[in-house]
This record gives structure tokens, C-alpha cells and sequence, in this order.
């Protein structure tokens, strides 16, 4: 049985609901402003991501530079052997079979040194393989030779042309002139043209396993070569498979990205250093061991925070300026804050380097770094990078100097205030590369 | 009212989800769907305009911060409007001074019939019944909001701010009460008005 007390709150409850239940209005327009700062920053998966797109980008250009000057490196190797072999064995024959094999092996090589002659090598290569060719090249001149043109042709075609022409003219440009001009032109009109001495691929190379051969003094006739020691500039080895030491220091300009939450206290007039400011400058000190372009470092770094912000009050001024118009000032309480970080910090970096030992070589580096606080006791995640020029200072060692640059991608929360900080540092990066 | 601000949110669970991943995007939808309606429940319970502003943007801070913890998505318009209720409580809990609630409305003679405040009601505009409720007494005003208005019971309301049922019921009492002198004063001034 319902009371009149019932009946009376049933009424109002209705009455209510009716003007309520679909009652809406506008908020302030700034609020999702304010609600936005004040969330908490979420799972920094953007900068994740691009982090793990810069540093997977970074590791495949490492290794696919490394693959691919090591397919340079191999590629240049064969012909240098070749050519080291040809240089060898011509020196072999010379002295075997006299001045008239050499004389037709020179009337060749210097009549046809140009590429375009050499191509039938390309097309024979592709089937032989250039030690082959040598061996080949090299067995054919240890026998004695009976007919010189016969041999000099697959020679001439086996030998690398830049190298040949060097080596065979150091020995043999003394012959050059003796050589008739009719014995010349039957020279050039059967050279070029010529296909692949089949005699060279199906060469017994175990008849090459047996023979002795010395190679030295191949090259009385030449001149010594005086070079004076003061023009001799160091060259810095880059030992892949040595441990390198490092030493290395920083002078970095601290910046920060700052979130900061409204909540129930307003922030306002933020006031940070300038650009460049001695408040915000720090430093980092590095050393480690580098092998094969990795470095693995241990840092100690220090650097502060300075900046100045006001909790907004209640209280409001208002200014008149211009006559008719007025400013409304919000006053608020300034707070300083001066943040010291003291960081120790391990690391790794990959280093790739280029440009030409003599004169320096220049070199750029990416890595990551994980950094603990020790006033603080807050751990912080670097991407970093750097690029610049290696000076040779002695054989063994180097300078190294150029632009560096870390990032933070994670915030991490203030702990006098309710702020989040992204720190970043930008500055020059100089040191000393020993090698063991 | 927009209710999503992007089509990429086909329903409200997936807005939901996307929200409980911090999506941006999804957070402005969000905030577009409710802030109306929220901005209504925070009048209401506040007492001032300013005080409702700073309810809703706390409000809306909590539920962004604790959307991981919804587990059914579809429960979304009732677990907002707890939030918003259950930060004002929070609110009036932390700013409220002793208030000096009035005693002598215990007792006192309804004059009007049970259906007469509700044409009163009917006949006020929202601006003018919200100016009656927010010059009631935190503690009234938020009992009448709960009771009246949200339908909670006094056990569930007894929960909510900590205090006895009982106690509930009698401030209920004094506030309705309250809340019925209040009508009847508009009343008889809209009546002298026409």
C-alpha cells in the first residue's frame, strides 16, 4: 500500500525524469583540451615503431654495405691474383725461354692494352675460372715455349690488362723495338680474334703442383724507389678481427619534450633556456672496444633540466592598455625547477666508415643506449646517431670528431612534479680510436 | 549530436576497444558522444557552473585513465555515468566544509497536493529547476540527484557516500522537503506572474 509519502515521491521522480533524463549542454570548448594533457601518456608504440624502423633500416644498410664490399673485395682479389701469377709466370718464362718469347708477348700486350681488345677474356671467363686461366696461363709459359705467338695468345687474354701492362712493361719495354713490323701486324691480326685455347681448360694442373719455382729477384732491372719518410702519411689499420679501444667525450645541449597535466592544478607561463644556454649544457664521457664496426661502450653523462612554470591561482588581473582594450591577467605562483641527471649508461653502436685511410676516413653511427640516474634513480632509453671524420694520428691510432645526437622514445615521469620528460641531446662528439 | 565522429567505429564496443588502446581518434568520438549528456548529470550534482566544469573534465580524466578496466563494452553508458556521479561525490567529499543543514524542514506541512509539484515542475524550464536543485545543500542535493533523479536506492546511495540507509532516508527526507518549499515559492511566483 503505498503512503502519500510514496505517491508524492513517485510524483517528483517522474516529474524529474521528464525534464532530465534527456538533458543535455555544452561543455567549455578548452575542456577536452584539458582532459587530453591531463591523460596518461599511453604505451609509446609510435615512437617504438619508428625506432625499430630507424635501427632496422640502419642494421640491413650495415649488412648489406658489409655483403656487398665483400663481393667488391672478392671480385678485386681474383683479378690481382691473376695478374700476380701472370707477372710471376712471365718472369718465369722470361728467364726460361729467353728474350724472343718475351718479345712477342710484349709486341702484344703493347699493341693491344686497350679493353676492347682484351674483351675475348670476359667471354672466356665466364666459363673458366681466373684461377684456372692463371694456372693455365702460368703453366703454359713454364714449359719452354717453342712457338712465342702461339703462347702469347691465351696469355695476353688471361692477364688483367692494367696490371699486365705495369708489370710487362717494368720488365720487358726494353724489347719493344726489336720487334719487326711485318712480325707485328701477324701478331695483331690473329690476337684480338682469336677464340679460347681449348689446350687451356683441359691443362693437366697437376703437372703445375710439381714444378719448383723461385721467385726471386724477378725484378733486377728495376729502380729502388726513394721515398722520404716525412711524406709518408699514417694510415690508420682497421684490424676487423682486433679489438679496437675507445675513448670518447661530449659536449651535448639538453633539450625535453614536456607533458604536462592539467588536473586540479593548472599550469601556465612555461619558461625554458634559450637555444643554447650554458644551464642546459652537459656532457658525456665514453669508453669501449670496437670489433668488426660494433662498439660496446659504458657512458657516464650529466646534464640538467631548467626550466620555470606558474600554478595558476584564482586570482585575476585585469589590465588596461590602449585604452579600450583590456587584458585579463590569471596570477599564478612560479615554481623553478633545476633537474640534475647523472647517468651511467651501457651501449651499442654499429659504425660503418668510408672515404680514404690517408686523408681520413669519414664514418656514421646509430645505436642504443640504456642509461640509469643515479641522483634520480630513473631509467632512461637512447636512440642515438653520429657522423663525422677519422684523423690518423699514428699508425695505431685515431681522432674521430663530428655531430652527435641522442633521443629518449619513452617518456618518463618527473619526480618533484607531474611532469613527463622526453629528453634529447645535440652537440659534438670527439675521441680517440686505439688499436690493440 | 554526433555520436561517432569517425566511421571507422561501427558500434560502440569497437569505439569502446579503441579507446582501451588509447586511440586518439577514438577518444575525440568518445568525448563527443557523452560530453552533452555528461555535462547535463555534472550540472545537476554541482553547484556552480565552474564546479560542474571541473567534474566533467575529472570525470572524463578517470574514465579515459580507467577504460582498460570496462570488461563489457556494452555496459559503456552506465559505467560513464558512475564515473561522473561517483566524481562528484569524490568532489563534494573533498571541498565540502561542514555544511549547516537546516532541522526544521523535518517536519514541515506539504501545502500542495503530490500532482501539483509535478506541474510545477513540468512547467519550469531546465535552467530555472537546476538553479532550484544546486542551491540545495551539497549532501540534499546530492541524495535528491541519487534517489529522485538517478533512481539509486537508499542502500545502493548508503554505499556510495558511506553512510547509514537510514541516514540516507532522513536526509532524503529533509532535502525533498527542501526541494518542495523551494518548488512552491517558484510556484507561486509563476502563478502571481501569469
Amino acid at each position: 500500500m503505498k503512503t502519500s509519502e510514496d505517491k508524492l515521491n513517485e510524483a517528483l521522480r517522474a516529474a524529474l525524469k521528464r525534464k532530465f533524463d534527456n538533458f543535455e549542454d555544452v561543455p567549455n570548448p578548452s575542456a577536452f583540451q584539458k582532459i587530453r594533457a591531463n591523460l596518461k601518456p599511453g604505451p609509446q608504440w609510435k615512437y617504438l615503431f619508428f625506432t625499430l624502423i630507424f635501427v632496422s633500416v640502419a642494421i640491413i644498410g650495415i649488412v648489406a654495405d658489409q655483403h656487398f664490399r665483400k663481393d667488391d673485395i672478392a671480385k678485386k682479389a681474383v683479378p690481382l691474383e691473376a695478374a700476380e701469377a701472370a707477372d710471376t709466370k712471365m718472369n718465369v718464362a722470361e728467364m726460361k725461354s729467353g728474350t724472343k718469347t718475351t718479345a712477342a708477348k710484349l709486341a702484344l700486350n703493347s699493341k693491344n692494352l686497350t679493353s676492347r681488345d682484351i674483351k675475348p677474356t670476359a667471354i672466356l671467363d665466364e666459363n673458366t675460372t681466373a684461377r684456372k686461366a692463371t694456372l693455365h696461363a702460368f703453366s703454359e709459359n713454364s714449359k719452354s715455349s717453342s712457338s712465342a705467338v702461339s703462347n702469347a695468345e691465351p696469355e695476353s687474354t688471361f692477364v688483367n690488362p692494367q696490371l699486365s701492362e705495369k708489370t710487362q712493361f717494368s720488365t720487358l719495354k726494353k724489347d719493344v723495338n726489336s720487334i719487326p713490323g711485318e712480325r707485328y701486324d701477324e701478331l695483331l691480326s690473329n690476337s684480338p680474334t682469336s677464340s679460347v685455347d681449348d689446350r687451356a681448360l683441359n691443362f693437366d694442373m697437376s703437372k703445375i703442383d710439381n714444378q719448383t719455382v723461385t721467385l726471386t729477384s724477378i725484378n733486377p732491372g728495376k729502380p729502388d724507389i726513394n721515398v722520404p719518410e716525412t711524406d709518408i702519411k699514417p694510415i690508420v689499420k682497421h684490424g676487423n678481427g682486433n679489438f679496437n679501444w675507445l675513448i670518447n667525450a661530449a659536449v651535448l645541449q639538453s633539450y625535453q619534450i614536456l607533458t604536462v597535466p592539467s588536473g586540479a592544478q593548472s599550469f601556465q607561463n612555461f619558461e625554458f633556456p634559450s637555444t643554447f644556454s650554458l644551464r642546459s649544457l652537459g656532457y658525456k664521457l665514453s669508453v669501449g672496444v670496437e670489433k668488426k664496426g660494433f662498439q660496446f661502450m659504458l657512458h657516464f653523462s650529466r646534464f640538467q633540466q631548467s626550466y620555470s612554470y606558474e600554478i595558476a591561482g584564482n586570482d585575476y588581473v585585469v589590465q588596461t592598455f590602449d585604452k579600450d582594450h583590456f587584458k585579463v591577467i590569471r596570477q599564478g605562483t612560479r615554481v623553478s625547477q633545476d633537474n640534475n641527471f647523472r647517468l651511467i649508461g651501457v651501449g651499442v653502436n654499429k659504425q660503418v666508415s668510408w672515404g680514404n685511410a690517408t686523408v681520413g676516413k669519414y664514418y656514421a653511427s646509430a645505436g642504443l643506449e640504456y642509461s640509469y640516474g643515479m641522483i634520480r634513480k630513473q631509467s632512461i632509453g637512447w636512440v642515438n646517431a653520429g657522423i663525422g671524420k677519422q684523423f690518423p694520428i699514428s699508425r695505431n691510432s685515431s681522432l674521430h670528431i663530428g655531430p652527435y645526437a641522442e633521443f629518449s622514445p619513452v617518456k618518463f615521469s618527473g619526480s618533484g612534479d607531474p611532469f613527463y620528460y622526453q629528453p634529447y641531446r645535440v652537440g659534438i662528439s670527439a675521441g680517440l680510436r686505439l688499436n690493440k | 549530436m554526433k555520436f561517432f565522429l569517425s566511421k571507422k567505429f561501427s558500434n560502440l564496443a569497437s569505439l569502446v576497444k579503441a579507446c582501451q588502446k588509447q586511440d586518439p581518434s577514438a577518444q575525440t568520438a568518445f568525448y563527443e558522444r557523452y560530453k552533452g549528456r555528461l555535462t547535463g548529470v555534472c550540472q545537476r550534482y554541482a553547484r556552480t557552473r565552474m564546479e560542474a566544469e571541473d567534474i566533467f573534465q575529472e570525470a572524463f580524466i578517470k574514465i579515459f585513465n580507467n577504460i582498460q578496466d570496462l570488461k563489457d563494452p556494452d555496459s559503456v553508458d552506465s559505467w560513464v555515468k558512475v564515473t561522473v556521479v561517483r566524481t562528484a561525490i569524490n568532489y563534494y567529499h573533498r571541498t565540502t566544509k561542514q555544511q549547516d543543514l537546516n532541522g526544521s524542514i523535518d517536519n514541515m506541512d506539504i501545502q500542495l497536493e503530490s500532482d501539483d509539484y509535478g506541474k510545477i515542475i513540468d512547467q519550469l524550464n531546465v535552467t530555472d529547476l537546476l538553479a532550484i536543485i544546486n542551491e540545495l545543500p551539497d549532501k540534499y542535493r546530492t541524495i535528491i540527484n541519487l534517489h529522485l533523479i538517478d533512481g539509486y536506492t537508499h542502500a545502493e546511495i548508503g554505499e556510495l557516500l558511506s553512510i547509514p540507509d537510514a541516514t540516507s532516508r532522513s536526509q532524503f527526507m529533509r532535502g525533498r522537503n527542501l526541494l518542495l518549499k523551494k518548488l512552491e515559492l517558484k510556484g507561486i511566483v509563476h502563478h502571481e506572474n501569469f
